[in-house]
């Protein structure tokens, strides 16, 4: 769980990063397919 | 040709290119509603990557490197905290719901939005007045990251700094507008970010890898790895919250909300939003890797251009040098072009109900972009304060005036117009007096947003009036 030897307390700013990252691709891609077709 | 003149031949090719957009933008300002919001019919990359611009000015790359050096790797939540709140959340949460309800009110900036909302006249004076004086107090912040930068990088006295790029924002905003502003913000976000990525390839091969910088950094100080770390859990929270929460009160951060062209724009600018903003982390990751490079750095807001300039090549020093003024002056004119409509749309013609044509709006309002901007740089002349205090300082007060009522007035159809009153005044006040008096520590923003929204519901329930909508 540790990355670059750094604590896992800072490490995990790392995997929260990341974590945003994934759940705003498929918020984009979710959001958009229901709103497929319709006048935003 | 010395290193100084190559850095200066960038520079100049990219005043002129600033220049060419402020000039170009500028004629397609036919009314006071282009001027202010580029006619609200901005793309997603555009919009977004100039919220990136605006938020990450060099207030994050010049403050963030100096928290970085000073407190270590814990403050790379900071980072994080921005990408996830400030960028993503606020997207998500007030983008569209912001562009539909401005557009249906005809608001063109938060004050506008107060006093169509709550039907409040004093809700739009008071936070202009507030926003316009504030406001002045971050682009001190961001003009001393200018200062610095130049100083360093450039070997020229601060003060002639602050000048130089003080006088090129005048003068793009001052012909362009909104839509310059949007549109440099774009080029600059892109500028800046390839800046950053540069510099951090750069100093990890210098430290020896990312393990080996680390482990360096945790034989000068182990709390310098560590979260909380030297600053510990209250510091450390309380101002990723202002700087992160804080963004959805802040009116030169949310009015790309109601310039944004449409639903979809606001889906995809969302996740571009959110990818750009990653690069927060690098200044507070290589700000604390500066220690084992340059461990006797005293002011730290000098710690990232000293960085830059002892080990980056000439064409890498160039570029950084170009992405912290972009980052800068991205955010500089955003204020400007903020406190521009909130003094003569908001104050001067809504409040005080002085009549102007459309064509004299937009004259008096390139007028009130110099002469805030030129009393920024008189006050940056001293600055008073680091420039990341600068900037909390500033935040706590604008956020806790405006975040409960702008967030309640979109949310909630029975946030009513004296709790908004009663929110505005008290989040103010709360906030304004422990910046000032500090009588327990933590950032004015925590006990002025939570004043703000308790305030907000008590008197919305003691008063309640119709629901909106």
């Amino acid at each position: 769980m540790e990355l670059w030897g750094m604590p896992l307390s800072t490490s995990l700013a790392f995997y929260v990063l990341a974590a945003t990252v994934i759940v705003a691709i498929v918020w984009t891609i979710v959001t958009g397919l229901k709103n497929r077709g319709k006048d935003e | 040709m010395s290193n100084i003149w190559i850095h200066i031949l960038f520079l100049v090719l990219y005043f002129i290119g600033l220049i060419f957009i402020g000039v170009y933008t500028g004629k397609k300002a036919k009314s006071s509603e282009d001027y202010h919001l580029g006619g609200r019919s901005i793309g997603a990359f555009v919009s977004s990557l100039s919220f990136v611009a605006a938020y990450f000015s060099s207030v994050v790359i010049i403050g963030g490197g100096g928290f970085g050096y000073k407190y270590g790797l814990a403050t790379i939540w900071i980072g994080v905290v921005n990408v996830l709140v400030g960028c993503f959340l606020a997207w998500v949460i007030l983008g569209k719901k912001t562009r539909v309800m401005t557009a249906k009110l005809h608001a063109i900036s938060l004050p506008d939005f107060f006093q169509k909302r709550y039907n409040l006249q004093f809700a739009k004076t008071f936070t202009s007045i507030v926003i316009v004086l504030f406001l002045i107090i971050y682009n001190v912040s961001i003009l001393k990251g200018l200062g610095n930068t130049f100083e360093v990088i450039l070997n020229i006295p601060y003060t002639t700094g602050l000048l130089i790029s003080g006088a090129i924002v005048l003068v793009y905003v001052m012909f362009g507008g909104y839509l310059a502003v949007v549109w440099t913000g774009f080029i600059q976000a892109i500028i800046m970010i390839s800046g950053l990525v540069y510099l951090f390839f750069v100093t990890i091969s210098k430290v020896g890898g990312l393990t080996t910088g680390v482990a360096k950094l945790q034989t000068i100080q182990q709390s310098l790895v560590e979260t909380p770390g030297v600053w510990g859990f209250t510091g450390l929270i309380s101002f990723m919250l202002v700087v992160s929460l804080g963004v959805w009160g802040m009116p030169q951060m949310v009015a790309r909300f109601y310039s944004i062209k449409d639903g979809k724009a606001i889906r995809i600018g969302a996740l571009i939003a959110t990818i750009g903003g990653t690069m927060a982390i690098i200044p507070y990751l290589l700000g604390a890797l500066t220690r084992i490079i340059y461990p006797h750095i005293v002011d730290v807001d000098l710690a990232l251009p000293t960085l830059v300039n002892g080990i980056m090549p000439v064409f890498g020093i160039s570029l950084f040098f170009i992405g912290v003024i972009a980052a800068g002056m991205s955010t500089f004119s955003s204020i400007l072009i903020t406190s521009s409509t909130s003094l003569i749309k908001d104050l001067w013609t809504d409040s005080l109900h002085k009549k102007m044509t459309e064509k004299q709006e937009i004259v008096y309002s390139r007028f009130i972009n110099v002469a805030i901007g030129i009393i920024s740089i008189a006050i940056a002349w001293n600055p008073p304060g680091l420039v990341l205090e600068l900037t909390g300082f500033s935040w706590a007060i604008i956020a806790s005036t405006c975040l409960a009522p702008y967030v309640l007035g979109l949310y909630w159809t029975k946030a009513a117009k004296f709790g908004a009153l009663a929110s505005m005044t008290g989040g103010f006040a709360v906030s304004l007096y422990w910046m000032i008096f500090t009588p327990y520590p933590v950032h004015g923003f925590i006990p002025g947003v939570v004043v703000s929204f308790v305030l907000f519901f008590v008197f919305s329930w003691i008063r309640p009036f119709k629901k909106f909508g």
